[in-house]
């Protein structure tokens, strides 16, 4: 089946602008926060070939909560918490410009929070895709991902 | 023999001094040797025992600890070596340390003090000695006799090591000090030693009971360090450091290296109980009993057979004599808890009574008794040097459900063969053979029994049934026979009559649940004894639960207890708390926390728990991940409802839940007020710039309309129209007909109105946009948000002298040979940063007209010319009737232009150009640092990455301050709230700073959001030139209304440093004093860098229609305070407002 539906949760615009750029075949739905996310994600899952979800993202849109701290570092994993949660089963890969996670233990490479995702959300997580604005490797790795499904 | 050649040419070496020598015998001959090689030479062997007498504190040097060969084995042995050759005089010196010992606690100062005296004499001045000094003046005469001391000392003392220690020892001895606050201060000191030996020395000499990680986990950096103390202080620490390593249980590799040692020494230094202890421990061929134990078993005896009262008066009759063993305390606490007896303090010493009282209080594990544990463990802290301090802090450890180290430790310093070295059996598996040898003791047989070693108790357990239960229990759970224990307590429901024995069921049922991993029942344990509101249970260990159910995957059986959000609440918080709180309303079959019956849910679980449950698990961080909710200000709303049903459910607690709404409503306005300001940065006063133009127009107006009529009635009149020398090459394109329509007299007239009607709007010094950009974007305001965008994340240094500072906090994550690279990368970028945001206040938010060539970039941009503003004018003459009409037209076209287009344009300019620009910045560092392969423990390019996304979205937000407003707030706000929404935006952009000042309002005032700009400065002021850090800023706001003028005063009063010269701050706060009602340069408030006054003056004036005229400032010493001065009315007792 050729993919048509995806659901991207992401909040950088540059970012968003390159997936639309790229992705041009597909019917794009964007959400820019955990909130608009796992709210699209409870009414609509079905109707989604793929999610594309960032890892750090804000709680709230722009204009709910300009107040105090309104991101979450891995609001990215929390998604995939409630997804699996709630079985929401949506194919999903993870798309992000961190090569390096800092946490409160230590850091935790790309590879590793691949690896520990792969693991934790196996029935439905496909990968990860890491993104620089100045290379275009990652529009191959997420060819490729996608054609995983 | 391999040794004695080496050994030979170590001596034969000429070149090496007597130390030298001896250090090259210590690092390369084999520990075993070192007894053999020394004496072989007289000199070495002199040299190596020569120990130093200190005859007083001015005479202390360090002996030489020569080189450390981080080897255990031969730091070990280099010191048992000197130890063996002084076995007499230790032994001579345990005997007086523990003649001390008891004096002291008998309260017997004098006789201590001479002991000490004795002590001192014989040995000379040890760092035992003055720690013991400082304890027994403590403990004699109080804390100012400590200060005394301890600076006495200090003064003669010139050794940095004994000073820490006795400053530490002086600390840990004085009863103004808590436990805690012990621990944390020495964390503090402790932080900035970087030698890993003398840290652990330090530490372990300091606060011997620290659960530390050492940087040498055996503490051979310990006994290293110890070299340089006398005899007598390496003596205490080598037994300390071998007391550590039994005691941990960790391995048993060095046991008979410590055996060795003990079998030496245990002949000749008879005085010291712990090395029979020691022994039993490590020897499975031979078994010691201590002369004492005919005083202390027989008391064991009758209280484990029952016999409490005999218990109860032996143990008082032992405890005159031989206060320095905690068993004595315990047997008679216990048998006074078991005959159900109050405590009554017997006629002992008062420190004997005091612990007594204490312990009394615990065993009893009251919840109104919980102060006792805290004086237990200051008790514990101050005799640390003692073996009874190294008991207690066993036995507290114990109460909280910890075994190994520190009751292993209180064990082997008993003076009695006790029972409990049962529990080194796991490791060393022959103590339960050695106490065979006790066979006819009820209190070895009860023990062997408990700890699971023998079948049974001849003539079967004793005592009454609770005690027997509770026996048989401990027994099944030492064999982890866990179905068993619970077996037991779920026939045993006496037990929960009796605190001391609830106690201890509940602790046990708790482990033995998570032991066979009954999370349903265990929770349910959890949840009586969490909301148990008469017993304290010290020994629960909840997270062992919390561990139990994060890794189990399913959770369907527990998930509708209440208890299980409650308990998550105690570890997890945020989404982690949310998922678990959503899975438990969803097991009610509601979906949302508004669907919730309370009363139903008190019914089903209990008050207490509901209460807890509304109060610490629904709250705004677990409610915010809900999709319920569509903003944050709907969570908050729902909270409050959550915190008005609490109201009525625990009016007990109502101030709790009164301060959180309040908190809440005040965050609430505070972000409203911002939003405000922030909607409200651009802001021209229309209506007034309306009716200045009418007046001062009305004569242009006038001519305007008469030439309009002359042309009309004859032929159109040509004047000269001063854009022409500008414009002259495009004119000469133009058709003559249109230049000719470009000279037309009308078109002049309306053209020379408009132009100044325009420069008006735009640079009028009341109310033209240029002052609003100055005073409210331009003036520190955008350069600073920008800049804090990479404060927070520390990604850019302030200049100093010219030059960007070192970036610290990456420095500590470098090494240094990527280091000085880096740090020259992250000035760079710090300039780059700096340089293109002064870039965008000085040429991006300026404004351009055809008079301003030099503001060509501004984003502003008013430019007109005679094509647009002649079709502007014959588009509108036939309406260009009134001054009214016409200024009219003219403003509504400059408010159209400003929000359609100039407000469109900045937006685009801020999301995309400038964003890009910051962006590559960003991706070049980014780019630059990959190829360094940073170690991976460094957090630049992540945090670096979290800054592309950060400066896009603050941008973004900034992106919103350039909405043109025409008319002011009209919301009146408190003036609390003014301040906090001045003091939280200031902090906002000064992330490095956090002013908390103390805000005293004497009298209720309001005024409107325009003050926040001018609070906003005084601020700033603060920061900038009070010259202190953040720590040491000391700032507070008063507010008060002075009836007789009618004034509202608020003073803003700081400290300054004092270091600095500030005459010529004096002298501008002297010269705005003067001139603060000369109104003739306000245009210089427009000009950045200028004082900051004229702004205030500015927005006084025209923006808040609050400028009065008074302005003071005072110095006094060190400290200054600003005062401004606002109309003030009181209309009737309910309303007032500042007169803007």
């Amino acid at each position: 089946m050729l993919m048509k539906k995806i659901l991207i949760i992401e909040d950088d615009k540059s970012k968003i602008e390159k997936l639309k750029q790229y992705l041009v075949d597909y019917e794009l739905s964007i959400k820019e926060s955990f909130q608009t996310g796992v709210l699209e994600l409870k009414k609509n899952y079905s109707s989604y070939n793929l999610l594309i979800l960032d890892m750090t993202i804000p709680i709230w849109e722009k204009g709910q909560n300009e107040f105090g701290n309104n991101y979450e570092q891995f609001g990215g994993e929390r998604i995939l918490r409630e997804i699996k949660r709630r079985k929401l089963i949506l194919p999903t890969i993870l798309f992000t410009m961190f090569d390096v996670f800092p946490t409160k233990e230590g850091s935790l490479t790309f590879e590793e929070v691949n690896a520990i995702f792969k693991n934790e959300f196996e029935s439905f997580y496909i990968g990860a895709v890491f993104y620089n604005s100045n290379e275009d490797n990652w529009k191959d790795d997420l060819t490729e991902l996608i054609a995983l499904q | 023999m391999e040794y004695k050649k080496t050994v030979r040419s170590v001596v034969a070496n000429n070149k090496w001094s007597i130390p030298q020598k001896l250090n090259a015998i210590k690092l390369s001959i084999p520990s075993g040797n070192y007894k053999d090689a020394i004496p072989t030479n007289p000199l070495l062997k002199r040299h190596f025992f020569s120990t130093l007498f200190f005859e007083n504190i001015e005479s202390i040097k360090l002996n030489e600890p020569y080189q450390f060969t981080n080897d255990f084995k031969k730091e070990f042995k280099w010191i048992e070596f000197k130890l063996l050759n002084y076995a007499e005089d230790i032994d001579y010196f345990i005997d007086l340390k523990t003649q001390f010992e008891t004096k002291l606690i008998q309260g017997d100062f004098n006789i201590s003090n001479e002991i000490l005296d004795t002590i001192e004499k014989k040995f000379g001045i040890t760092l035992w000695g003055i720690e013991s000094r400082l304890t027994l003046v403590q403990m004699s005469q109080g804390s100012e006799a400590n200060w005394n001391l301890l600076s006495s000392i200090l003064e003669k003392m010139n050794n940095l090591i004994y000073e820490f220690i006795i400053n530490s020892s002086s600390k840990r001895v004085e009863d103004k000090i808590s436990y805690d606050s012990f621990i944390s201060q020495l964390q503090s000191d402790i932080d900035n030693v970087t030698d890993r030996a003398l840290k652990d020395f330090f530490v372990f000499v300091s606060f011997t009971y620290a659960n530390f990680e050492y940087n040498y986990d055996d503490l051979r950096g310990v006994l290293y360090v110890s070299n340089i103390l006398s005899v007598i202080d390496q003596y205490i620490i080598l037994q300390d450091v071998l007391i550590y390593n039994i005691s941990k249980e960790s391995t048993s590799d060095w046991d008979n290296l410590f055996l060795g040692f003990i079998n030496k020494i245990e002949r000749k230094v008879k005085s010291d109980s712990r090395l029979i202890n020691i022994k039993n421990i490590l020897d499975r061929n031979n078994f010691i009993e201590h002369s004492s134990n005919v005083n202390i078993i027989p008391i064991l005896n009758s209280y484990y057979q029952g016999d409490f009262e005999i218990c109860e008066k032996l143990s008082l009759k032992q405890l005159e004599l031989n206060p320095n063993e905690l068993e004595y305390y315990l047997l008679f606490v216990k048998s006074l808890i078991q005959q159900n007896k109050e405590f009554e303090a017997p006629e002992l010493p008062s420190t004997v009574q005091h612990i007594l009282s204490n312990i009394y209080k615990l065993l009893t594990f009251e919840k109104k008794e919980e102060d006792s544990v805290k004086e237990l463990f200051k008790t514990a802290l101050l005799l640390m040097k003692t073996n009874f301090g190294k008991q207690l802090y066993g036995f507290l450890a114990e109460t909280e459900g910890l075994t190994g180290l520190h009751l292993n430790t209180a064990t082997l310093c008993t003076s009695f063969n006790s029972a409990k070295s049962l529990l080194f059996n796991d490791i060393r598996n022959f103590q339960k053979d050695h106490f065979l040898l006790n066979a006819e003791d009820y209190y070895y047989r009860y023990h062997r029994f408990v700890f699971g070693v023998s079948d049974v108790v001849n003539q079967g357990l004793k005592g009454e049934k609770c005690h027997v239960v509770i026996s048989k229990a401990l027994r099944y759970y030492n064999q982890k026979k866990y179905s068993e224990v619970i077996k037991i307590f779920n026939d045993a429901s006496e037990l929960d009559y009796i605190p001391y024995y609830k106690e201890r069921k509940q602790s046990l049922l708790f482990d033995a649940y998570v032991n066979t991993n009954a999370i349903k029942d265990c929770l349910l344990v959890f949840g009586k004894v969490y909301f148990d509101s008469e017993i304290i249970y010290r020994k629960l260990k909840y997270s062992s639960l919390y561990n139990l159910i994060d890794k189990c995957s399913s959770k369907h059986e527990f998930v509708s207890l209440i208890e299980y959000p409650i308990l998550y609440s105690l570890f997890a918080k945020e989404y982690d708390l949310y998922e678990v709180y959503d899975d438990f309303i969803c097991s009610l079959d509601t979906f949302s926390f508004s669907e919730l019956n309370i009363d139903e849910l008190i019914n089903k679980f209990s008050i207490e728990k509901v209460v807890y449950f509304l109060n610490k698990v629904t709250t705004i961080d677990t409610l915010k991940y809900c999709t319920d909710y569509s903003s944050l200000n709907e969570v908050e709303e729902e909270r409050l409802i959550i915190l008005d049903t609490l109201l009525k459910i625990d009016s007990n607690n109502k101030l709790i839940y009164e301060k959180e709404i309040n908190e809440i409503y005040r965050i609430n306005s505070v972000r409203k007020v911002l939003e405000e300001v922030d909607q409200g940065r651009l802001f021209i006063d229309v209506n007034n710039l309306k009716e200045n133009q009418i007046k001062k127009f009305n004569d242009a107006f006038e001519r305007f309309k008469d030439i309009e009529v002359i042309s009309l009635n004859s032929k159109s009149l040509i004047a000269f129209n001063p854009s022409n020398t500008k414009n002259w090459e495009s004119a000469l394109q133009e058709s003559r007909n249109t230049t000719k329509d470009y000279n037309s007299s009308g078109y002049l007239a309306f053209k020379s109105i408009y132009l100044e009607s325009r420069d008006n709007f735009l640079f009028s010094k009341e109310y033209g946009l240029d002052s609003c950009l100055s005073t409210r974007i331009r003036h520190g305001a955008l350069k600073n948000h920008i800049r804090s965008v990479f404060e927070k994340l520390e990604l850019i240094t302030s200049k100093s002298k010219d030059q960007y500072k070192e970036n610290l906090v990456w420095k500590n994550q470098l090494p240094g040979n990527l280091n000085s690279f880096v740090q020259q990368k992250l000035k760079l970028f710090s300039k780059e940063i700096d340089d293109y945001t002064t870039f965008i206040v000085n040429n991006l938010i300026q404004i351009q007209t055809e008079k301003t060539p030099d503001k060509r970039d501004g984003l502003f941009a008013y430019i007109t010319n005679d094509e647009i503003l002649y079709n502007f004018y014959v588009t509108n003459k036939e309406r260009l009737t009134s001054i009214e009409d016409t200024i009219e037209i003219i403003l509504s076209n400059l408010v159209n232009y400003t929000l359609l287009q100039v407000q469109n344009g900045i937006a685009q300019t801020f999301v995309k150009p400038i964003t890009a620009t910051y962006q590559g910045f960003i991706e070049s560092l980014i780019n630059a640092l990959r190829e360094l392969n940073l170690p991976n423990d460094c957090d630049l390019i992540p945090t670096l990455t979290v800054s592309i996304t950060d400066i896009q979205k603050e941008l973004e937000y900034l992106s919103d301050w350039f909405t043109l407003n025409t008319t002011s707030s009209s919301s009146l706000l408190k003036i609390e709230t003014i301040l906090d929404a001045s003091i939280e935006l200031t902090n906002r952009i000064n992330p490095t700073f956090s002013l908390k000042p103390n805000i005293s309002i004497k009298n209720e005032i309001a005024g409107y959001s325009n003050l926040i700009f001018v609070f906003n400065i005084l601020l700033k002021n603060v920061i900038q030139h009070s010259k202190l850090s953040n720590d040491e800023i000391s700032l507070s706001i008063n507010v008060e209304y002075e009836e007789g003028r009618e004034l509202a005063i608020i003073s803003f009063t700081n400290n300054l440093n004092s270091k600095f010269d500030f005459n010529k701050n004096i002298e501008i706060l002297e010269n705005v004093k003067k001139n603060w009602n000369d109104h003739s340069n306000i245009e210089r408030s427009n000009q950045e860098g200028e004082s900051g006054f004229d702004k205030i003056k500015r927005i006084l004036l025209y923006e808040a229609l609050a400028k009065t005229e008074f302005f003071d400032y005072k110095l006094i010493e060190n400290e200054i305070t600003i005062s401004l001065f606002f109309p003030y009315k009181k209309f009737d007792a309910n309303e007032e407002n500042i007169d803007n």
